[in-house]
């Protein structure tokens, strides 16, 4: 079924069947009469991607499973406790675990038969010198770590499916703004430009939200009132443009090439305001889709900088999350990227984000940077916990795009979930890195199992990967980063 | 704009003196120069300091660390520092509006901050703060004038001057109507008075004079030879170093008079160097030169006690006593609280943070030997923190480089890493014997009994030798010249956030000369903004952009 074909189904048929359950409400109701008025995304079961980024790849012999490729079974027994989970520069297929394989997808077993795991993909950018900036830096341009000379999959995903959308994609970020010694976009985040600058990540993904839905989000239906404030930004952005364009080629090569940079991003974020403000009597959704954000939060000059605060790091998970989902059903975009921490980062204001998330079984001040180096078991077994509660939110996610109306059916149906970090285990190292997907539209992928994607025995670069997402969701590129030879083998 | 022309052979006559010999070679030309010599950036010659004279002639190395390099030099335009950006915004505005913004990262050139080489393609966050920072100064500004009704007066009495302030540069009428017609379109479209203020705002947050240090030097041409910055652009990149922000009326006079009275400059510098904000100047250099983070990792615990152990123990020794740079390795003392006299097995002092000389017992001298230094270069497996440390004692102290691993040897073996035929030798057989004599401290800095032995310095310096553990190592540094010679050219490039060329050598000379005569802090930042490299301006065209 192409995409214009279900624009013709009706979704109110849909509606009455299944989304009473998903909201809990009867029809009849006067809720239900509301919903009945009010319109999804412009162009409904539209194929979306979201990519689900978690630093430092996980605790191996906790995650992939033990009894090797085949089937998916997630084994809700598979324990760390007292264990010393094993990541080793070699194919996990030979050391894999049985007592404790899976224990870090034990969140989505109810998603089992959504799931995709593979195997078998390296990510040599980590063989730069330095490891962190290199394997960051290739994560999502599929470069060998030297620098991206293109932007990152997510930009290009959001580009071939952006349709109607105000923005290609959309990027956050949380709670990685002082990663050891070098701060730097570069070396913290793998979004890059069309041009390989690396991204702007804030680690508030509160910003993420006060770009996207400037106005907030309207929850009751009504006449849309004008949001003087956007236009006001928009004359703002409008005359830095023309200033920038008058005065572009001042200074040297180095000061003209970063003013053109400057001009370039300007220009971008101008059209993308026009668009919102385009889109300003867009319908309200059928399902609450507000984002619960505490009072005072959008103001991002608070002084208390909460997105600072490791107590907050739970609160503002939920609201990447949540706001990941919002943009996606009310069509302001149709690629996310949600960065949660960063590789390397230990040195904050306050590095402890992990151990107030009630993870249960903690039992250290485990950072990021700690998963990323130190060979403790107490370490290596947190490793595996964190990730665990990452996919709890992971889970999450998938509930929340279940329960929202798209197309003929609801948004998990046209979404994929990418999972993916920049190493595969501590060490630095990009062995079989920790790829899942999550969902299947169009019915593209296999699903339920565990795939290895090595040949004749040998891990495949990860650009093969990505070079694969980019074939199956449509794209004509013969080549990614370094590769030319897309992965296929997750295919239906 | 009235511009004055920085006369540094003057300023350099009058605070350095050193001496200058005739030149025996121009810089791209391709000629020879001669042994020791190298030259200014206008051409004269500088006799370099004695025992690393070839290490300035532009061609070679000497002790692995290579000569300054004859390439064309190109001075960094930076886009403001956090700080910078947060300290701009309060001078203008005299507002703290700014204070909490969440602005996008600050880069790195390896080393230091600075926000030249990052490469930044996504200004989304800049917009972002921009907006909230705009907002919090229209509610502050709302109150001082009636906007809707006197919207051009309102704009001319209470705007003009901040923005000149923050734009560092006088408005053309020109300029003031298209920022002024931002907020007056938006009162034209019914817009309240607050919400057409922030968009003016908005606009002067995100130009690019505000959000860079855009330096065009006199004449305003490209300048691949060199050109002296205006009076103006030396007055800001002095002010920026040393106060993260705009410079007050003192600088921009002394800076602009400073051909006509060159000691009322000085005389300002002086003045500045006793400011509060030369002691965060003086962290940062440190912290960013031995790979310490500049924050502390937690607001308490063992990670915040080590940060504080060090910049209280850094500013004592550097600033407080005026002690020479070398003092950081070889002091006998340090500042503990309770947790930190724990964790280095001493006796724990009578007040939190109170002066400690460290028992020989101890193991401890000098901030190699500080848990936050030992945890910041080695938090890992212990093979690997022999890595990581000597990689920063020769590539910080020593300026030496260390290749890329080749692609592929990320997970060779520690027993075969220094085989002459692994490939990894010619790397490993420095670095990892320089860290094995930290062996005795695991990740965090605390003692652990058992030195793994076969550890010295190999990196064919005047210092090589071998050592038992870190206290030997740091006994020699100070009468090292390699260490001299490193540490200026780390001091320069903090300074000028590029590293030393050849036409920069009479400035280097005269701070590698400050460090040998064991001056201050105070005597390096002199050497270093009083030198002509400091009011120079380097900048080439580009073929690929506005041709």
């Amino acid at each position: 079924m192409n995409q214009s074909d279900r624009m013709k189904l009706s979704r109110r048929g849909f509606v009455q069947a299944a989304g009473t359950t998903a909201l809990g409400v009867t029809a009849g109701s006067a809720l239900w009469a509301s919903l009945r008025q009010r319109a999804l995304a412009a162009e409904p079961g539209a194929t979306k991607v979201i990519f689900f980024y978690v630093p430092e790849g996980c605790a191996q012999q906790a995650f992939w499973p033990g009894g090797g490729p085949g089937d998916l079974n997630i084994n809700m027994s598979a324990s760390i406790d007292g264990k010393n989970p094993q990541s080793k520069a070699q194919s996990i297929t030979t050391y894999s675990s049985a007592d404790m394989g899976t224990y870090c997808l034990q969140p989505l077993k109810e998603q089992e038969q959504l799931l995709t795991l593979i195997s078998g993909f390296d990510n040599l950018g980590r063989n730069l010198e330095q490891s962190h900036l290199g394997a960051v830096r290739a994560a999502l341009t599929g470069s060998n770590g030297g620098g991206g000379a293109q932007g990152s999959l997510d930009y290009h995903l959001g580009q071939h499916l952006q349709g109607d959308s105000v923005f290609g994609s959309i990027f956050s970020s949380l709670f990685g703004q002082h990663v050891l010694n070098n701060l730097t976009g570069d070396f913290g985040s793998p979004i890059r430009t069309p041009s390989g600058a690396p991204g702007s990540p804030t680690w508030n993904p509160v910003t993420t939200y006060n770009q996207v839905f400037p106005s907030g989000i309207q929850t009751e239906p009504g006449e849309p009132k004008i949001d003087h404030r956007l236009h006001a930004r928009l004359r703002a952005l409008g005359s830095t443009r023309a200033h920038l364009e008058a005065v572009k080629c001042q200074g040297g090569a180095q000061a003209q090439q970063r003013l053109e940079a400057y001009l370039a991003s300007i220009e971008k974020i101008e059209e993308e305001t026009q668009a919102l403000v385009n889109a300003d009597g867009s319908p309200v959704p059928e399902v609450d889709v507000s984002v619960d954000i505490p009072d005072g939060w959008t103001n991002i000059s608070s002084a208390n900088e909460y997105w600072k605060n490791h107590t907050n790091f739970a609160k503002l998970s939920k609201i990447q999350i949540d706001t990941t989902v919002a943009a996606l059903a009310l069509n302001r975009t149709r690629v996310s990227l949600m960065q949660f921490s960063a590789s390397g980062n230990s040195n904050g204001v306050n590095g402890s984000h992990y151990q107030t998330l009630g993870i249960q079984g903690f039992e250290g001040g485990t950072q990021d940077h700690h998963l990323g180096h130190d060979p403790d078991p107490v370490r290596r077994r947190d490793q595996a916990r964190v990730f665990r509660w990452y996919y709890e939110q992971l889970n999450y996610l998938v509930e929340r795009l279940k329960a929202i109306p798209d197309g003929d059916g609801v948004m998990m149906d046209n979404t994929l979930i990418v999972c993916c970090s920049e190493f595969s285990m501590y060490n630095h190292r990009g062995t079989d890195m920790p790829y899942v997907l999550v969902g299947n539209p169009e019915g593209l992928f296999k699903k339920g199992v565990y795939l290895d994607a090595r040949r004749n025995g040998n891990q495949r670069s990860h650009s093969d990967f990505l070079l694969g997402l980019m074939r199956a969701l449509g794209m004509s590129n013969t080549s990614f980063g370094t590769s030319s030879d897309p992965y296929s083998g997750f295919l239906a | 704009m009235k511009t004055t022309r920085i006369r540094w052979k003057r300023i350099l006559g009058m605070s350095l003196l050193l001496p200058l010999t005739g030149c025996e070679g121009v810089l791209g030309t391709g000629e020879t120069l001669g042994a020791g010599e190298g030259t200014q950036g206008d051409g004269e010659a500088v006799q370099a300091p004695e025992g690393v004279e070839d290490l300035y002639t532009g061609t070679g190395s000497q002790w692995g660390i290579p000569a300054l390099s004859m390439e064309p030099v190109s001075s960094p335009m930076v886009r403001l520092l956090q700080r910078e950006y947060r300290q701009t915004v309060a001078t203008a505005f005299d507002s703290d509006a700014a204070q909490m913004t969440s602005l996008p990262n600050d880069a790195s050139d390896g080393v230091f901050l600075i926000n030249a080489y990052d490469g930044l393609g996504d200004y989304g966050g800049y917009v972002d703060a921009a907006s909230s920072v705009a907002g919090a100064l229209a509610s502050e500004l709302l109150p001082s004038c009636e906007w809707a009704a006197e919207a051009e007066a309102c704009f001319a009495s209470e705007l003009t001057p901040p923005i000149q302030a923050l734009l560092r540069t006088s408005l053309s009428e020109t300029e003031r109507a298209q920022i002024a017609s931002v907020m007056t379109e938006s009162l034209a479209a019914g817009a309240p008075a607050e919400v057409a203020l922030e968009g003016a705002l908005l606009r002067v947050l995100l130009d690019e004079r505000f959000l860079f240090r855009l330096e065009l030097g006199e004449g305003g041409e490209v300048a691949p030879d060199g050109a002296s910055l205006t009076g103006h652009e030396f007055a800001n990149r002095l002010s920026y170093w040393l106060l993260d922000g705009p410079p007050n009326a003192n600088l921009s006079a002394a800076a602009a008079g400073s051909v006509a009275d060159p000691g009322a400059l000085e005389a300002e510098i002086d003045a500045l160097l006793q400011d509060e904000s030369f002691r965060e100047v003086i962290w940062q250099f440190v912290s960013g030169w031995l790979g310490i983070g500049a924050e502390a990792a937690g607001p308490d615990g063992l990670e915040a006690s080590m940060h504080e152990e060090t910049k209280r123990f850094v500013e004592h020794v550097l600033l407080d006593q005026r002690a020479p740079l070398s003092e950081l390795f070889t002091a006998e003392y340090s500042f503990l609280d309770e947790t930190m006299a724990e964790h280095y097995g001493v006796p724990a002092p009578a007040g939190e943070f109170d002066l400690v000389t460290l028992p020989p017992s101890s193991s401890r001298r000098g901030i190699l030997t500080h848990a936050s230094f030992l945890s910041a270069n080695g938090a890992e497996e212990r093979d690997v923190s022999w890595i990581f440390r000597g990689k920063i004692v020769y590539e910080r102290l020593f300026c030496g480089h260390l290749p890329a691993p080749p692609p592929g040897v990320a997970d060779v073996e520690v027993e075969s890493r220094e085989d002459p035929g692994s490939g990894c030798a010619g790397c490993h057989t420095i670095v990892d014997p320089t860290g094995r004599i930290f062996d005795m401290f695991d990740g965090h800095g605390a003692f652990i009994d058992g030195a793994a032995g076969d550890s010295g310095v190999r990196f064919g310096t005047d210092i090589d030798a071998d050592f038992v553990d870190p206290l030997a190592l740091a006994e020699k540094i100070p009468e090292s010249l390699a260490f001299h010679h490193c540490a200026a050219r780390m001091w320069f490039r903090f300074g000028l956030g590029r590293e030393p060329h050849v036409v920069d050598g009479a400035s280097l000379a005269a701070i590698e000369q400050v460090l040998r005569d064991d001056g201050s802090v105070f005597d390096l930042a002199k050497a270093l903004l009083l030198s002509p490299a400091f009011s120079q301006l380097y900048s080439h065209s580009s073929e690929a952009v506005c041709q």
